[in-house]
């Protein structure tokens, strides 16, 4: 009995830093997040009135909130499904045929997640100018000079032009995710699969996906909430939510309202929707993907 | 047995030094910084004078020397803070209780530090400070703009402690009296130049980031329509943008940046430090003419030919009997309500005019960080004569092209209205100047939209 209260003891004071820490710089900022968002104030000094909701009410009437929104919607999506298709894709072929030079572009595919966030967008900066960059000049060069555009400049373009660099940089992440659980797929599945005369894309569709379908489900998470983060990221590099708000994203909005417009209550408001709307997102996705699990 | 509770208590102290050190390193740190000065206890002793300066173009030394000037003058100590990020710093500092005595941080800054303390209502009136001497000796109507008296009720909040007149700026080495190109003044020759240097390849105009246009927006409108109908434009009259003077400002910047701009302009403009790729293309000859101030001469330095000559011309005229209307750009210095010393603080917003600051001012230097290379950068005090002693050369002129006597100098900003959720000016006004230069945006969506802001605008006026 005493032993068991002495082990009880040891456990709590093993657990209480990491719970202290959590409450403190994760529950209690949240909690505030929401508790401002219902105050009219401008973030500086700590004069604030009581609104209730009508940060929200005024949210939803405004446009630029929700071209915001819109933007981040597409990016969400479009960025998810070319990347789950690349990196499955790549991870099929370098998992299961004999391409030369695996382990080469393995690590060439994963070096965009060495570099960090400012680099990269940097480097797509330079690719996208108009005059000088990389884009521009090799289709000058290869005689599709009428394919060139101002990539950052056109603002029917230039949220594809954010999508394609978020893409480039997740690709290598994923792929490494899938291709781990590829590696877990016993090999007589695949053989059984071939005595019978599957074809090498049945075996895709029929063993591979099956099996890593709960690998994909975690990842889908993952899309939405880092896609979120580093749209903020690459659009305050990039192109600060320009032409005229046609590549604005939430949180570059939440950020510029807070911090820039004096309303950082509305900022929290902001801050509300965004967390309200990738966890109701994370939940949709997860329902809607939900499988029986294929054990092996 | 003993090993179990020697690894249990190893275990223990593990974790709490790790919970103990975070906790620590999260502690706020009063000792660092860029703090300079004695006593750092907080207090508010009638003899500590708590300064915060934004540190930016002109420098950390100049504010060093002033702070020493008024020491010596004062017989007071000062504590200097200065940053980059002064509006991070303050706003942490404010939180805490911690509230300087003065501070230099200007109007239309991208965080709206000071905006936002006008829009808290706290921001001290310091209309008694500039008493009829100072006003005396101060260049006419500086004080008399909405960058000074932001809530347009005749109090002063903001003194103007720095200005700098803007216009176009132009490649001189192209542009001028015997040069490839002459020097328009009107709008028509404006754009007939535009033809004559598409026809050599060269645009006519850029900008760096849409947000420039805010000093050509001001001038036009007071060229435009004088300066009571500007007065009213600032304080939100509803015809400002439908009135025959409003939509021939709009219509004008429209006919500029749809035929004549710089083609990469808007790909530039938006993109982190493109703004100066777009200033570089006026240096280079692709691009001639382009909003902005003298401070573009230092920050260009680095890749400017020696033998480039830079222009400033007024905003163009519609006709040449017009008197030409110059926008200047003022810097602000404030006193917040809740500043311990309001005493000594608005004695240093009077020294910041004394002649001993003028002079330590015109003669300013800057060290680039990148070769360390020293440089002028002379800063001008708004009084009378101050930038009569600046040496002869293209800032010199620019100066007295502000100052001619067929020239109205303006200055004011939009007034300062209650907070407005979602509504961020310089977005609302300057960004459709992207989309309009692209086709993608017409003059009269650009109207409504603005009539749209104004009524708001108006209806929160404070």
């Amino acid at each position: 009995m005493n032993r068991k209260r002495a082990q009880g003891r040891f456990v709590f004071f093993c657990i209480a830093p990491a719970a202290i820490l959590v409450t403190l710089f994760v529950f209690i900022p949240t909690i505030n997040v929401f508790r401002m968002s219902l105050y009219r104030m401008g973030g500086i000094t700590n004069r604030k009135t009581f609104v209730g909701l009508n940060n929200f009410k005024s949210l939803f009437n405004d446009t630029n909130f929700l071209q915001a929104m819109q933007n981040t919607i597409a990016i969400i999506v479009l960025v998810t499904i070319c990347t789950i298709i690349f990196a499955v894709l790549f991870a099929a072929i370098l998992s299961r045929s004999n391409v030369k030079g695996k382990n080469f572009f393995r690590v060439i595919f994963y070096i965009p997640n060495i570099l960090s966030i400012v680099v990269i967008a940097g480097i797509f900066g330079a690719i996208y100018n108009p005059s000088t960059g990389l884009l521009n000049t090799f289709l000058e060069a290869i005689g599709l000079d009428f394919l060139t555009q101002q990539w950052m400049g056109n603002q029917r373009i230039v949220l594809y032009s954010i999508i394609f660099a978020l893409v480039w940089q997740a690709i290598g992440y994923y792929m490494v995710m899938y291709m781990a659980s590829m590696a877990a797929i016993p090999e007589d599945l695949y053989e059984a699969a071939s005595l019978d005369g599957a074809s090498e894309m049945k075996i895709f569709f029929q063993v591979t996906l099956p099996l890593i379908w709960s690998n994909i489900r975690t990842t889908l998470t993952f899309y939405i909430i880092s896609t979120i983060n580093l749209s903020f990221q690459f659009v305050q590099i990039m192109s600060n939510g320009g032409p005229n708000g046609h590549s604005e994203v939430v949180l570059n909005y939440m950020y510029k309202q807070a911090y820039g417009a004096s309303v950082y209550g509305y900022g929290m408001a902001i801050g509300v929707v965004i967390f309200v709307f990738s966890f109701a997102l994370a939940a949709i996705v997860n329902k809607i993907t939900d499988r029986e699990v294929l054990e092996f | 047995m003993k090993r179990k509770v020697v690894k249990k208590v190893l275990a223990v102290s593990l974790v709490s030094a790790m919970t103990v050190g975070l906790l620590a390193a999260c502690g706020s740190d009063s000792g660092s910084g860029s703090s300079d000065g004695g006593s750092s206890d907080g207090g508010s002793s009638d003899n500590v004078l708590k300064v915060a300066a934004f540190e930016g173009g002109n420098g950390a030394e100049i504010w060093k020397q002033i702070t020493a000037a008024f020491e010596e003058e004062y017989d007071c100590e000062v504590e200097l803070e200065l940053s980059s990020e002064l509006d991070q710093v303050l706003t942490k500092n404010i939180q805490n209780g911690d509230v300087p005595d003065v501070v230099y941080y200007n109007l239309g800054q991208e965080s709206g530090f000071t905006e936002t303390m006008l829009k808290e209502q706290a921001v001290a009136d310091i209309s008694d400070v500039f008493d009829d001497e100072l006003r005396g000796k101060m260049l006419d109507g500086i004080l008399d703009g909405t960058d000074a008296q932001p809530y347009g009720d005749g109090k002063i909040y903001l003194a103007p402690i720095f200005y700098t007149p803007t216009g176009f700026w132009y490649n001189a080495t192209l542009v001028g009296e015997g040069k490839q190109y002459a020097l328009p003044t009107t709008w028509d020759e404006f754009f007939a130049l535009g033809e004559q240097a598409k026809a050599d390849g060269r645009s006519l105009f850029t900008y760096p980031q849409p947000g420039y246009f805010d000093a050509t927006i001001y001038a036009m409108l007071a060229q435009a329509g004088g300066l009571d109908y500007y007065n009213s434009a600032l304080e939100y009259d509803a015809d400002t943008w439908t009135s025959e003077e409003g939509t021939k400002v709009l219509e004008t910047i429209s006919e500029l940046v749809s035929n004549y701009l710089f083609a990469d302009t808007v790909s530039n403009a938006n993109t982190d430090g493109g703004f100066k790729i777009n200033q570089q293309a006026v240096i280079d000859g692709d691009a001639l003419f382009m909003p902005n101030g003298n401070w573009v001469i230092g920050e260009m330095a680095n890749s400017t030919p020696s033998d480039y000559e830079w222009g400033m011309m007024g905003v163009p005229k519609w006709s040449a009997d017009e008197t030409q209307a110059v926008y200047t750009f003022t810097e602000q210095m404030w006193i917040p309500a809740d500043a311990p010393n309001i005493d000594l603080a608005k004695e240093f917003i009077k020294f910041m005019y004394s002649d001993t600051v003028v002079d330590l001012c015109l003669a300013n230097k800057t060290t680039n960080a990148e070769t360390g290379e020293e440089s002028d950068a002379p800063i001008v005090v708004p009084v009378k004569g101050a930038a009569d002693k600046l040496p002869e050369g293209v800032t010199k002129d620019s100066y007295a092209a502000s100052t001619a006597d067929d020239v109205v100098a303006v200055t004011g900003t939009w007034a300062t209205t209650a907070p407005i959720e979602g509504l961020n000016m310089k977005d609302a006004v300057y960004k459709p100047i992207d989309s309009i230069s692209t086709g993608d945006m017409s003059v009269e969506e650009w109207q409504e939209q603005l009539v749209g802001v104004w009524e708001q605008c108006a209806g929160a006026l404070e």
